[in-house]
């Protein structure tokens, strides 16, 4: 740790994240030549609101990864709320009572319902982790296919079509010409960064990320910090499910298939590191930012989704190869 | 003293097994108990056994390997243009090496580049998952039907006996052979030594890093090996073949009593892990659930098994220090 502070890796660490930045321009200097149209405000409005979604999740993630933990479940996580906050608004028909959608639930109850259930999956997930304490690895792994297992057992294996005005305003709604999940993002983005920064929570979570022995010596449990980055996550990712069940005017059990791996690339790109307690949610909106172009650059070139899958996982690599060879050349 | 453990770890499988032989048996009135039905599930038990001993070898060493079902899959997806280009044999070792590369690259990036081994394979999960897309074009190809009846594609997954698969006899082959080598050869020691504890065993002359990556490319040509017996056995290779096992195989591992902390581990007990996870899919596909239902049973049991683990041992080593007082 008190190696970054020498000049030689301060100035390392900086020509490492310049890198970054210039990986994002040359994206973009791409995508640009391949469309047109790209670098027009209308389609940045529009990339900024197709990144919120992986964005949110990459918001839970850098807590987590800041805490030192890793959590595979995000995507299953949303899968499963996606078909919850449709299936809450289909309640009347599969009961039998009408044949349109059922507002048994008012909005705002469906949607703090299922924040809820994802803070507490992802809340059962940090305590399975600390006080049962098995590694972070398997616990999420086992909340995956767990969560992707029950979104597919709850909704019959069915996607489920059509949900209510509020729910597609969550998803396809404009404030202006902003779109309404861009502005909830911006918001997000603030609002954890000023926590991280500036409130003894975050502090904390960085120090018990950094060196848990350290912080339980100094009065800090460490295990709390690390309950509350997974709870952080599982939220995220439920907010990201019922802002997708706006976007795509379906709760689907198949939807974000792979995207923990995505979120993880996101956040090691932006510079979080693995070891935990350095990084922070500014760092990940640039992953975010750069995960998000090659997606973009990879369907405009007509590239199908599996061999996507193959190029974000050597992606995913070679950023961490990266990361770790500038971590060697500052030792 | 943990290796003394390791020699009882399996036991609460066993006593699952056992448990669920009298559940399905008497739940089913006969259905499950009979030839057809175990000759079906001992097979599936068996291409995942095999994968799930490479698994406990990398687990022993402190490593995990989340790539094996991606193994599995384009090994035996490969294995069919392979053996239609260049004949059987050819195709087969070719089809072997690949495994043992892919094992060999996942060792080098955890070992020589300092990747974790999560990242580092579930990197190599996706881009070898796309792959096998890439190769099959997302049809299933069959081998071609003069090569069927070949000797070494019924050696390897061919029936013997009445019906019953030869992959269950590699798979037993392999199991003692293995057991061999963890428990009588140099090599096995030093797994057992690096997952222990890396820096005695360094001060010993022993290098995690050579004894790690062996145990990837050794996990690999396994994975390999059970997916070609897996392609030989049905004469296709589907794009999903080999899809979760990675999970299956970390979960097969975890209730025979491997640890994910390395050190401790069985591969007698990996056998018993696999029969277990496969009696449960035959179980819940017999008592009428979705098939979806089956994956999320997983996550609980792999969870589960972790736990009563930990607990066990945690007793065992209580009442070892009580009995020494």
């Amino acid at each position: 740790m008190i190696k970054t502070f020498t000049g030689v890796s301060l100035v390392k660490s900086s020509r490492v994240s310049l890198g970054r930045y210039f990986a994002l321009l040359l994206l973009i200097g791409i995508a640009a030549f391949m469309a047109p149209g790209f670098l027009t405000l209308q389609n940045i409005l529009n990339l900024l609101r197709s990144f919120s979604f992986l964005g949110f999740i990459s918001i839970g993630m850098t807590f987590v990864i800041l805490s030192a933990g890793l959590d595979l479940s995000v995507a299953s996580l949303l899968a499963l709320c996606s078909v919850l906050t449709a299936l809450f608004q289909h309640w009347g028909i599969y009961l039998g009572h009408t044949t349109t959608l059922s507002y048994i639930f008012p909005f705002p109850f469906i949607l703090i319902t299922v924040l809820l259930i994802g803070s507490f999956l992802g809340f059962l997930n940090g305590i399975v982790i600390t006080k049962l304490k098995i590694t972070d690895f398997v616990s999420t792994l086992g909340m995956m296919v767990f969560a992707r297992g029950l979104a597919f057992a709850i909704s019959g294996g069915r996607s489920i079509f059509e949900v209510g005005a509020e729910t597609l305003f969550m998803g396809r709604g404009m404030v202006g010409i902003i779109p309404f999940v861009a502005c909830l993002w911006v918001f997000a983005i603030m609002f954890c960064t000023i926590v991280l920064k500036y409130t003894a929570f975050g502090q904390r979570l960085y120090v018990s990320g950094e060196n848990p022995e350290a912080a339980r010596l100094s009065g800090v449990d460490p295990h709390i910090y690390k309950i509350a980055a997974y709870t952080i996550s599982g939220f995220f990712a439920a907010l990201a499910g019922v802002c997708m069940t706006g976007r795509l005017n379906v709760g689907e059990p198949r939807v974000a298939q792979g995207w923990e791996l995505d979120a993880i690339a996101a956040v090691v790109i932006g510079g979080t590191s693995f070891a935990g307690g350095q990084g922070s949610v500014v760092k990940t909106i640039l992953g975010v930012a750069i995960i998000g172009l090659i997606r973009n650059i990879l369907s405009l070139l007509g590239i199908l989704p599996s061999p996507q899958q193959m190029i974000m996982g050597l992606v995913l690599l070679f950023a961490v190869i990266l990361q770790r060879l500038g971590e060697r050349n500052s030792d | 003293m943990l290796k003394y453990l390791s020699k009882f770890l399996w036991l609460g499988a066993i006593v699952g097994i056992l448990l669920l032989i009298i559940i399905f048996g008497v739940a089913s009135g006969g259905r499950w108990l009979n030839v057809l039905n175990l000759q079906v599930v001992t097979r599936t038990a068996a291409q995942l056994g095999i994968v799930a001993i490479g698994q406990t070898l990398v687990l022993i060493t402190g490593r995990f390997d989340l790539s094996v079902g991606s193994i599995f899959g384009v090994c035996g997806v490969v294995f069919v243009p392979l053996v239609a280009a260049f004949g059987i044999w050819p195709g087969f070792i070719l089809a072997l090496l690949c495994g043992g590369a892919i094992g060999l690259l996942n060792g080098t990036l955890t070992e020589k580049l300092r990747v974790p081994s999560l990242i580092a394979t579930l990197g190599n999960l996706w881009i070898f998952r796309g792959l096998v897309f890439y190769i099959t074009g997302g049809f299933a190809n069959a081998i071609p039907r003069d090569l069927r009846d070949h000797y070494l594609i019924t050696i390897l997954g061919g029936k013997f006996a009445g019906g019953w698969n030869n992959l269950i006899f590699w798979w037993i082959i392999i199991t003692a052979v293995m057991i061999l080598v963890l428990n009588r050869t140099k090599f096995g020691n030093a797994a057992f030594a690096v997952g222990t504890d890396e820096r005695s065993a360094l001060s010993r002359g022993v290098s995690p890093a050579t004894v790690r990556m062996a145990a990837f490319i050794i996990c690999g040509f396994l994975a390999a090996f059970s997916g070609i017996g897996t392609v030989a056995d049905m004469k296709t290779g589907s794009t999903t073949l080999g899809q979760s096992m990675e999970l299956e195989s970390i979960a097969g591992s975890v209730i025979g009593g491997t640890s994910l902390l390395g050190g401790v581990g069985s591969i007698f007990g990996a056998g018993l892990g696999a029969l277990l996870l496969s009696f449960i899919r035959s179980g819940l596909i017999l008592a009428g659930a979705p098939p979806y239902w089956f994956v999320s049973f997983v996550g609980v049991v792999l969870i589960g098994a972790v736990l009563f683990n930990t607990k066990m041992r945690e007793h065992i080593l209580k009442r070892i220090e009580r009995s020494a007082l």
